[in-house]
């Protein structure tokens, strides 16, 4: 099921290269110089690592990972995930490779909680009998087998995110970008939203990069914590490799 | 992962015929406008096509036609009216292009009339005393000489009025060049039209499945895909709306039809079903299918669904 992995080991997960990206501004904006939203930055992720993206609303976090799954190109620069730069080969196909976990769930409401979890699987193209077996696999080993058959309308914030991270995630992704995935949630939902993703982090190793405002967060787990200011990297604690 | 070379995966086909399925079934309200959206642009596109094809067919029947109606003046008190139809069709017998002459009495032109209200008028009891003169029915050899003919038929004292196809001919020609002309701009109007309503109805549908749309996009499905999902489902109800267009004009064609063949002394040419029925279900097909995609093609820029 894992996601074909690049050779060399050393190939990191997800690379941003002396990235910039400038918004092209509006019509109403033009005239004025615009801003980069990220200047430069320089920063890899190597397979199987957690890595928290830290800092205030519009330094840059979203656009970091917005350009690693392909939604954004860069101004000057180049991405690379697993190996390859994004934008080479068509963003669909990337995106197979990834595991994308954003603030909305965006669970089907006409589903149950299997069946929105199996519905990721079906969007690739699996058939129906296996797809089900995989997400039944999926809410068993994230401890979720208990909200098999509710539907989202009968299932909490925190539960909702919990079944939306099995269904982003039934390909078993070398790469996990989440984008504020707690955001919409109290500090205990948010823990056990974590909590989710670190069982999986166990499980297979994907390598995970959060984008998140949750300093309550950051110090469980001890990883690796980027903070983005500016559109820069102004620190960068516990990293594995540069 | 990969499956063996030669045998393509249909799963995602089948879950995007079970997805359309699904949601035109959640979406019922959206479901039934897109058909009747489309089934009302293509009858208004259809309507102008039948027009000009009828006014068409008419002015042909008409250029073609090598038949007259000579009616008589009243007649004086001292002659018999039989007698005097009965010379006059002796006269228009010896002229050269006639075929045949037939003295028609007024209670035959009474019976027809009753016949082209459908039988619903008693035109016996409204007019006691037949109003109509006799009269005499001409066929041509053929249709070249009618004009000359009727205006010398029409200069006897005895002939009242000389009633021919190819008189309506420079008015029905006109009209149909009219319909030609504006014809093909009220199809291209029609078009327009038919698909900015089925874009707007078709956002709706796609609006009330942002979620299932996001997803896909996130798990790795292709816009064209997707847009080719939607293009499927808008067909569908395209056609549903193509066909019931169809079976209402092949209804009202008919029974218009029908009407025409009472009312008209000459024979109608068939009306081309076959044509309107490839016209209603071609246009419905691509009416919904274009009005789909373009719909999600909106919603997803605006919405942001690939970025």
């Amino acid at each position: 099921m894992r996601a074909e992995l690049p050779g060399p080991s050393e190939a990191p997960a997800v690379a941003w290269l002396g990235v910039s990206h400038v918004f092209p501004m509006s019509r109403r904006g033009r005239g004025r110089a615009a801003r980069p939203a990220l200047d430069g930055v320089d920063l890899r992720v190597a397979m199987g690592e957690w890595v928290f993206l830290v800092g205030p609303s519009g330094a840059g976090k979203t656009t970091l990972l917005r350009l690693a799954y392909g939604a954004l190109r860069p101004t000057r620069g180049e991405v690379r995930v697993l190996g390859e730069p994004v934008g080479v080969r068509p963003i669909h196909l990337l995106r197979r490779r990834l595991g994308l976990v954003f603030q909305s769930f965006e669970l089907l409401p006409a589903k149950t909680a299997l069946e929105n979890v199996a519905y990721g699987a079906e969007v690739l193209g699996r058939p129906p009998g296996e797809a089900r077996r995989l997400a039944e696999a999926m809410l068993s080993t994230l401890g979720l087998e208990d909200l098999a058959d509710r539907f989202p309308n009968e299932l909490s914030a925190g539960e909702q995110q919990r079944v939306g991270i099995a269904r982003a995630l039934i390909h078993r992704p070398a790469v996990v970008l989440a984008d504020e995935p707690t955001g919409n949630l109290d500090l205990a939902s948010a823990r056990v939203v974590f909590e989710v993703l670190s069982r999986i982090h166990r499980l297979w190793s994907p390598a995970v990069v959060v984008a998140t405002h949750s300093r309550e967060l950051l110090a469980w787990g001890g990883h690796r914590v980027v903070r983005v200011e500016g559109g820069r990297i102004a620190s960068d604690e516990g990293a594995r490799i540069r | 992962m990969r499956r063996p070379l030669g045998r393509p995966n249909l799963w995602p086909l089948y879950y995007a015929l079970r997805d359309a399925r699904l949601g035109a079934g959640r979406n019922l309200v959206a479901a039934v406008s897109a058909v009747l959206v489309a089934a009302f642009a293509v009858s208004l596109a259809a309507l102008v096509f039948l027009g000009s094809d009828a006014t068409r067919s008419a002015a042909r029947l008409l250029r073609e036609q090598a038949a007259m109606r000579v009616v008589l003046t009243e007649p004086s008190e001292a002659t018999s009216p039989a007698g005097r139809a009965e010379a006059v069709a002796r006269r228009i017998r010896a002229l050269p292009g006639v075929a045949s002459a037939r003295v028609v009495p007024p209670e035959e032109t009474l019976a027809a009339l009753e016949e082209a209200f459908g039988g619903t008028v008693d035109l016996g009891r409204l007019f006691p005393e037949n109003p109509f003169p006799p009269s005499v029915a001409v066929f041509l050899t053929g249709p070249d000489e009618a004009g000359a003919l009727a205006a010398r038929i029409a200069r006897w004292p005895e002939v009242d009025e000389v009633v021919y196809g190819q008189k309506y001919l420079p008015a029905v020609l006109g009209l149909a060049d009219f319909l030609r002309r504006a014809g093909l701009a009220s199809v291209v109007g029609f078009a327009l039209l038919g698909l900015a309503v089925t874009v707007v109805t078709w956002q709706l549908a796609v609006l009330s499945r942002l979620a299932e749309v996001r997803v896909k996009a996130w798990m790795g499905v292709s816009p064209w895909a997707l847009a080719g999902q939607f293009a499927a489902e808008g067909a569908l109800l395209g056609l549903a709306g193509g066909a019931l267009a169809a079976m209402g004009l092949v209804l009202v064609v008919h029974r218009v039809e029908l009407a025409l063949a009472t009312l008209l002394p000459w024979p109608l040419a068939p009306p081309r079903f076959g044509p309107l029925v490839v016209l209603c279900l071609a246009s419905g097909t691509a009416l919904g299918a274009a009005g789909a995609s373009l719909a999600l093609a909106l919603l997803a820029r605006r919405e942001g669904v690939f970025r």
